[in-house]
């Protein structure tokens, strides 16, 4: 069962049906047996034993840390290898065979190592690191463990949030979940216009999209040039809103349930310049790196002893900016090794973003004294857009490697990029609605602005009339059937998040 | 109370909007339909008056190209339709005799048989396309769920949600609506004008082989047991039944096979008629009667139903509905029926002519 799903919706439906017959006090229990039956219809019971595993070895882990505060770091130290091993084994070990078969292929050597070739089970990478942030939470006793195995197994597997996030921390989560709430028909309608604005996002706007990405990308020495160019900016749109929308739904789908997760985006696009960027996409990401890897970094001994001596050697500025870029890289790389195996994501979504960030931090003094020598309005609409637009084409070449076949095959994209592009070319495209896109990508701009204004649109529509709401609805409903890239035919429906 | 009040008018507004959605959804359905032949011959079934057929035709292309009823009402009287779809699956029968059964009480049904020799070859076997050419011009009903879930996952493999919502599989029709068609058809009063009969200006000279043979070749137990369960379940139908194999350039091989389904059919107490025995007595010519190897065209179609129609009248007892006052929408319907008939023969004539062949 994928969320965008004819069945997802039925599920959810009946889900929330059941939760609210079951006593205030008792439904959390419908979303733990909901949250198992979804594992089992989306995935199968071999690989639910891995996320037993999970629970098991966390709760243990949290408990006995707390029962035998002299073996912390011990029990620490096991329940994360025991959580992070299994992950580690599944999603990132072929890392290994990989790099060999590169460099072996670079030195036209005739070496080969074989891949493991393993299934992992949905959403691995969100619920470990969900439990890797609680059994560090526990450990540093930012609060108590969960001392009831089945309210910690909820935690862990909670349906929503289990194929793409967001990452959630359990002190946040313990109120929304178990506490105990009254039915309210405003949070089912609030819901249910998330879930229609996720959709329209997911399949009127990514997934057609994607139809055209592919194509370029997958004939990239056909379609060159201005081609190339095209689908990297369509991509930006196509990565947005699929996960944007994937979040859209599952955040529709907890309102549903009362239970109100932290926002994952924030009208990214319109950020002034990257490091605000990667503070409104993916926000849960981040934080979660930052708290559980980058801050422990800075304040562990050998970070504090490099700082000591970086300012003893360049004076204070550096003193303090060589260990957080050092800091920032690390934490960079395990977020580039997160989004995939292999080096384009390593270099995509690590390096390039540590390079821009590291720049920024040591120019940022120099633009801003250059702006000002130049006399240049930096308190104005036309400076705000092109610091946007800046941001944005910064984001393309990002996702331009992470479009490219491999890292070594983005320096072939990137030529290709400079040859002469067949205009002709575009009537073999695949044929999707730009009107109907057009028109959508309007509102979804209309809809991060206002949010960018702090205007919370879903509460704003709730307040309107009936026929205008039922209108817009409808509207959206109708496209989304007609337009929408679903059914035989279309095969790009799953999450580009859901791979990670 | 207010809140008790608030929350029936909540639950008020939400069943309001279910129920605009689902009309919605079901207009969006019949709008994206493709309107095709399939859709045409089903959709023209469910507006014909209830109880006025006499007999139905059930099939495939083997039948909606061959046998014509407004000729067999012109000619005897018999009142028909056929309710037949391009490439029918043998498995398709049993509920389509059950979706016949709904309106109608016909006195003679007769199937093509054709189906149970062609289902084992690779290339004519169940499919998508061809499911879909039934569940497409059925109306949502109990049979319908049953025919795709006890054989879309059996025969194809595949998901079942979008047999049951069309909507999923026609949404990208966008550039060939036919809303006016499509609103007759969501509203059952679209009319198939020549009850089911497919008229196409083609022609092709085609091979007549040597097909005579006694021999038996089993078909695949999967297809037999099909057959079987048809067979079956009509015993429990109080109505005839005809199993015909329409002309076409059999085969030794096809031969063989229909003479195994023959023996199954005739051992079970029903008629199978292979009509491929007698081109004489039809006059069918292999130069200018059909236009592919497995169908006849207008000129062979004619000469099909009049070997059928006499061979009914002799074997049935159908009434004679020609002077019936219930029948007059028959009548009416005959001179659009032959203007169109005269024009595809001289197109054809012209084309025989020119030799301008048809290519499948």
């Amino acid at each position: 069962m994928q969320i965008v799903n004819f069945s997802f919706l039925i599920f959810l439906f009946i889900s929330v049906i059941v939760y609210y017959a079951f006593s205030k006090k008792n439904r959390w229990f419908v979303l733990l047996v909901s949250s198992i039956l979804f594992f089992l219809f989306a995935s199968s019971w071999k690989l639910l034993l891995y996320l037993i595993f999970g629970i098991i070895t966390t709760f243990l882990g949290t408990n006995l840390m707390e029962k035998y505060s002299k073996k912390r770091k011990l029990i620490l130290f096991l329940t994360l290898f025991s959580i992070l091993g299994p992950l580690f084994l599944l999603k990132y070990f072929n890392i290994f065979p990989l790099t060999i078969n590169a460099f072996s292929k670079l030195f036209s050597l005739d070496f080969k190592v074989g891949t493991l070739s393993l299934l992992a089970p949905l959403g691995i990478s969100y619920y470990t690191l969900s439990l890797t942030g609680y059994v560090i939470d526990i450990y540093r006793k930012a609060y108590k463990p969960q001392t009831n195995i089945l309210k910690h197994s909820l935690f862990a597997c909670y349906y929503p949030i289990l194929i793409s996030g967001p990452f959630v921390r359990y002190n946040y989560m313990e109120k929304e979940l178990f506490e105990e709430k009254k039915f309210n028909f405003d949070n089912i309608f609030l819901g249910f216009y998330r879930i229609i604005y996720g959709l329209m996002k997911k399949l009127v706007i990514a997934d057609q999209l994607a139809l055209v990405v592919n194509t370029i990308f997958d004939n990239y020495t056909t379609y060159t040039g201005f081609y190339i160019i095209f689908a990297v900016i369509l991509y930006a749109i196509q990565i947005y809103t699929d996960f944007s929308g994937c979040m859209d739904i599952i955040y529709g789908a907890s309102k549903m349930y009362d239970i109100k997760l932290i926002e994952n985006f924030d009208s990214p696009f319109f950020s002034k310049n990257l490091t605000e960027f990667w503070r409104r996409w993916h926000i849960s990401l981040g934080t979660w790196a930052k708290d559980y890897i980058m801050y422990p970094l800075l304040k562990s001994e050998i970070f504090q002893k490099l700082g000591k001596s970086c300012k003893n050697k360049f004076g204070k500025k550096y003193g303090k900016l060589i260990p957080t870029v050092l800091a920032i890289l690390i934490l960079w790389l395990l977020i580039g090794l997160w989004h995939g195996a292999s080096f384009r994501y390593i270099f995509a979504a690590g390096v390039l973003p540590w390079i821009y960030l590291t720049l920024g931090q040591i120019f940022d003094d120099d633009i801003k004294k250059l702006n000002k020598k130049l006399h240049i309005n930096t308190d104005c609409f036309s400076f705000r857009l092109f610091q946007s637009l800046r941001t944005f084409g910064f984001m393309c070449i990002i996702w331009l490697v992470a479009c490219s076949p491999s890292l070594l095959g983005t320096i072939d994209v990137i030529k290709e990029m400079f040859v002469f592009f067949d205009s002709t070319l575009i009537k073999n495209l695949p044929e999707i609605p730009v009107l109907i896109i057009f028109i959508c990508s309007i509102l979804v701009i209309i809809v991060d602005y206002l949010n960018y204004n702090n205007i919370n649109v879903f509460e704003k529509f709730k307040e309107q009339n009936l026929l205008f709401r039922w209108f817009i609805l409808f509207s959206i409903i109708i496209i989304i059937l007609i337009f929408g890239a679903y059914g035989p035919g279309y095969s790009a429906s799953e999450f580009i998040y859901g791979d990670f | 109370m207010k809140e008790y009040k608030k929350n029936i008018i909540d639950i008020t507004k939400i069943i309001i909007f279910l129920v605009l959605f689902v009309l919605i959804f079901i207009f969006l359905t019949y709008i994206m339909k493709p309107i095709n032949v399939n859709l045409k011959n089903i959709a023209g079934f469910y507006s014909e008056d209830k109880n006025s057929l006499d007999m139905v035709y059930i099939g495939g292309s083997a039948a909606f190209v061959y046998w014509q009823p407004l000729k067999a009402y012109e000619d005897e009287g018999i009142t028909s339709y056929n309710f037949a779809i391009n490439s029918v699956q043998a498995e398709n029968y049993i509920y389509m005799i059950k979706e016949v059964l709904k309106t109608q009480n016909p006195k003679l049904i007769i199937i093509d048989a054709r189906a149970f020799q062609y289902r084992d070859d690779e290339n004519r076997g169940p499919n998508s396309t061809r499911y879909y050419n039934l569940t497409t011009g059925l109306p949502f009903s109990k049979n319908r769920y049953e025919y795709i879930e006890n054989n879309v996952p059996n025969y194809l493999n595949e998901d079942t949600i979008a047999y049951h919502f069309d909507l999923i599989k026609y949404h990208t029709n966008r550039d060939i609506l036919d809303i006016k068609t499509s609103l007759k058809m969501m509203l059952g009063i679209y009319k198939n004008n020549y009850k089911g009969a497919a008229v196409y200006q083609r022609v092709a000279p085609i091979e007549q082989q040597d097909f005579q043979t006694n021999d038996k070749v089993s078909i695949s137990l999967e297809t037999e047991k099909i057959l079987i369960n048809l067979l079956e379940y009509i015993k429990t139908i109080n109505c005839e039944f005809l199993f015909v194999v329409s002309p076409y350039s059999m085969p030794k091989e096809d031969k063989e096979k229909f003479n195994y389904i023959e023996e199954k059919i005739e051992n079970n107490g029903f008629v199978f008629l292979d009509t491929n025995e007698y081109y004489d007595k039809m006059q069918i010519d292999f130069s200018t009667n059909f236009y592919d190897v497995n169908h006849t065209n207008i000129f062979g179609a004619e000469k099909y139903t009049n070997f059928l129609e006499e061979y009914i009248k002799v074997n049935y007892d159908l009434p004679d509905r020609r002077n019936d006052d219930n029948y007059d929408s028959w009548d009416k319907l005959l001179s659009n029926w032959h203007k169109q008939i005269d024009k595809t023969k001289d197109k054809i004539k012209t084309m025989i002519e020119e030799e301008d062949w048809y290519e499948a």
